[in-house]
């Protein structure tokens, strides 16, 4: 089954992106294929590498996830300037982690209508 | 070419929580703009956005109903609340800020399964 998952919360606001990990990992494990992940509102902030987190570090296992089983992992554009993520011309991704890349809301209605399901994981 | 999917946005949360609520329409408004049939569905605290009296002059926050208004424009099919959650706020259905498809608290789960897509917002 083609899941499209969408992340709405930031990794230190709530469970839901943690929660939309372990689903991926264990879709992943079942066989099911995952053409996308986008992270919309908050769920940006996901992307953003903290100094703090050390081995709770969500964006480093997004990383993880991304170099083995090479998911497709899409920031929101406008949802990443308002949060301060990428410089207001969409070109300076120097605060993201390795393995997401900036997108748009076309590529996630795309996915959508290629997908069997959505799930969407907010606070 | 894809099947056409029908999309539901299900709007839960209050007015003015950040900028949440315009981003739900931008997202909403780029699925119509693919030209996929669009209902949007107000209940919990959401119904609050369909309010016509928020206006918070000099707080630098935008109030969501001059774009719900403008929904029509972009072929957004329906608009519909919850009868329980305006009750429950004391919200009259005629004091809204657009017309509205009212939906009892055990017609939503039937409603929201005749779409292809539910999408959460916030």
């Amino acid at each position: 089954m083609k899941f499209v998952i969408q992340i709405n919360a930031s990794p230190r606001e709530a469970q839901a992106a943690n929660t939309a990990y372990q689903f991926i990992k264990a879709a992943l494990a079942n066989g099911h294929h995952i053409p996308l992940v986008f992270f919309y509102y908050d769920g940006v902030c996901n992307a953003q590498v903290s100094s703090f987190a050390g081995e709770d570090d969500l964006s480093a296992r997004w990383s993880a996830l991304v170099r083995e089983h090479g998911l497709d992992l899409v920031l929101c554009v406008s949802a990443a300037q308002r949060r301060g993520l990428v410089s207001t011309d969409g070109k300076d991704e120097g605060l993201l982690a390795p393995g997401f890349r900036i997108g748009g809301l076309g590529q996630w209605v795309d996915a959508c209508l290629k997908a069997d399901r959505l799930l969407t994981f907010a606070a | 070419m894809n099947h056409p999917k029908s999309f539901v946005f299900v709007v839960r949360r209050p007015p003015f929580c950040g900028g949440r609520n315009a981003e739900m329409v931008d997202q909403l408004l780029a699925v119509a703009a693919f030209d996929q049939p669009v209902d949007v569905l107000f209940l919990d605290d959401g119904v609050w956005q369909l309010q016509a009296a928020h206006v918070l002059e000099g707080a630098g926050l935008r109030p969501l109903a001059p774009l719900l208004q403008t929904l029509e424009f972009y072929d957004v099919r329906e608009v519909a609340a919850e009868t329980e959650s305006l009750a429950e706020r004391a919200l009259s259905p005629d004091g809204l800020v657009l017309p509205v498809r009212l939906l009892a608290r055990s017609e939503v789960p039937g409603w929201i399964a005749g779409h292809d897509l539910a999408v959460g917002c916030g």
